[in-house]
């Protein structure tokens, strides 16, 4: 017990140590004006660790008063986690207006469809409440970044590595968060000092993620500035586009009832 | 462990492997606007469909068997269904390209029409399996391939429709100046 303890404090020293390179890299280099969310998130994790040791010096780690403050800086460290990747899907999709138009609205509602239905699953839950909505909220994370993904894939949007980078490292941890979280659940008090442990682990191999991606991070980023086309023009285009797959589909069809008829 | 548990669990797994996906190096080639245009003036495969229709039914080749060919109806078959199967492939690979071009299109819009999107995924992903259905259906050589007299009636609906998009397709002169505008436009003000 006393090994592990030992083994989850040391892992947090070593993340609070990487989030503190890694902010240094961000100002260093200058990304803050970038990426001010995403830089603010690591100074809000890097004041979460500092409060987290002082209220456990204070109060000890099992008192009511360590609970709720963890939980209440767990919060804000959850909305800061959230508006960094907003502000990366903005990046990503916002120099093209009519994707980003689009793409935002199917993000809101993925992230509010998970949100529903991370609620309705652990209604029954509510003596954890705050575990459920920090799994609930993780998992929207996740699939927010997911669907940004397979968007940007599908219209072939350029990302630059450090986006990239964030993405994966922010639904890595995200998804072992909720793994870890589920199994947390299920063996509350048993689990307690790995479910630390695989916590720090998890987020230190994010951190070191980010930390590559921002070493790298070049100024000669790719161009980011697309061809506009009129509303109209691209009303004209978009339906023609639409009309010809139409044709194809009619073409498949026939030929789909021509093998069926017997 | 109860199923609340073990559906977070999935959930997260099935959204480590979408992220696996979806970070893969993209297969396809990044078209250009010209591909665009290109794709959009390109020669169809629509005038070879009532050939390939033909050719399918069965009635085509019904006097060799009475004749007492049987083996070389069903060599003629088997030609024929691989003659469809190229077929399909040009169809598919015409599909692809112009679902290309309409993402290349939505990269360059102002706005973008939520419905046709919806529209798009969805004929995409009606085609994709209709497509796969008819190919394992072609290579397996399912007969009889009757039920042609609809035929007539098929090819005239597919002309009407044929008709209506020529007369959107017209138009593409117009686009092309205005694109060709635009890019003109563009680079004037870059360089």
């Amino acid at each position: 017990m006393y090994e592990a303890l030992n083994l989850s404090n040391a892992a947090w020293a070593l993340t609070t140590i990487t989030e503190l390179v890694l902010f240094v890299y961000l100002v260093r280099r200058k990304l803050f004006r970038s990426h001010p969310v995403f830089s603010a998130y690591i100074l809000v994790a890097i004041l979460q660790s500092v409060l987290l040791v002082a209220t456990y010096r204070v109060w000890g780690s099992r008192s009511y008063e360590t609970w709720l403050i963890a939980w209440l800086s767990q919060f804000v460290v959850v909305t800061a986690r959230f508006t960094a990747v907003v502000e990366v899907a903005r990046r990503i999709l916002s120099p093209f207006s009519g994707i980003w138009a689009l793409g935002r609205r199917v993000l809101l509602l993925v992230a509010a469809f998970v949100l529903a239905y991370a609620a309705v699953l652990t209604r029954v839950y509510w003596f954890k409440l705050a575990l459920n909505v920090d799994r609930g909220v993780e998992l929207a994370i996740a699939a927010v970044i997911v669907t940004l993904l397979l968007f940007a894939r599908y219209y072939g949007l350029p990302a630059d590595n450090l986006d990239r980078s964030l993405c994966i490292g922010f639904c890595l941890y995200s998804c072992f968060f909720v793994i870890n979280d589920s199994l947390f659940e299920k063996w509350v008090n048993a689990y307690l000092s790995l479910w630390k442990f695989l916590d720090i682990l998890t987020f230190l191999a994010s951190l070191l993620l980010w930390l590559g991606a921002a070493r790298a991070y070049s100024e000669t980023a790719p161009a980011r500035d697309p061809v506009v086309v009129p509303k109209e023009l691209h009303g004209k285009l978009s339906s023609e586009l639409n009309v010809r797959l139409r044709l194809l589909n009619e073409h498949l069809n026939q030929l789909l009832s021509s093998g069926g008829q017997r | 462990m109860n199923f609340t548990i073990i559906l977070f669990i999935l959930l997260a797994i099935l959204l480590l492997g979408a992220l696996v996906w979806a970070i893969r190096p993209p297969k396809r080639k990044l078209v250009s606007i010209n591909d665009v245009l290109t794709a959009l003036s390109e020669e169809h495969h629509y005038s070879r469909l009532p050939q390939i229709l033909q050719a399918l039914q069965p009635e085509d080749t019904a006097f060799l068997r009475a004749r007492g060919f049987a083996a070389l109806r069903r060599r003629i078959r088997s030609e024929r269904g691989r003659i469809a199967l190229l077929y399909l492939d040009c169809l598919q690979e015409e599909y692809e390209k112009l679902l290309e071009a309409s993402r290349v299109v939505a990269a360059m819009a102002p706005e973008m029409v939520t419905l046709d999107e919806a529209e798009r995924f969805k004929l995409n992903l009606r085609f994709a399996l209709g497509c796969r259905y008819l190919r394992w259906k072609l290579r397996l050589g399912l007969e009889p391939w009757s039920g042609f007299g609809l035929l007539s009636e098929m090819t005239s609906g597919m002309a009407l429709r044929l008709e209506m998009a020529t007369s959107q397709i017209g138009e593409r002169s117009a686009l092309s100046l205005a694109f060709a505008s635009i890019l003109k436009e563009r680079d004037g003000g870059t360089r």
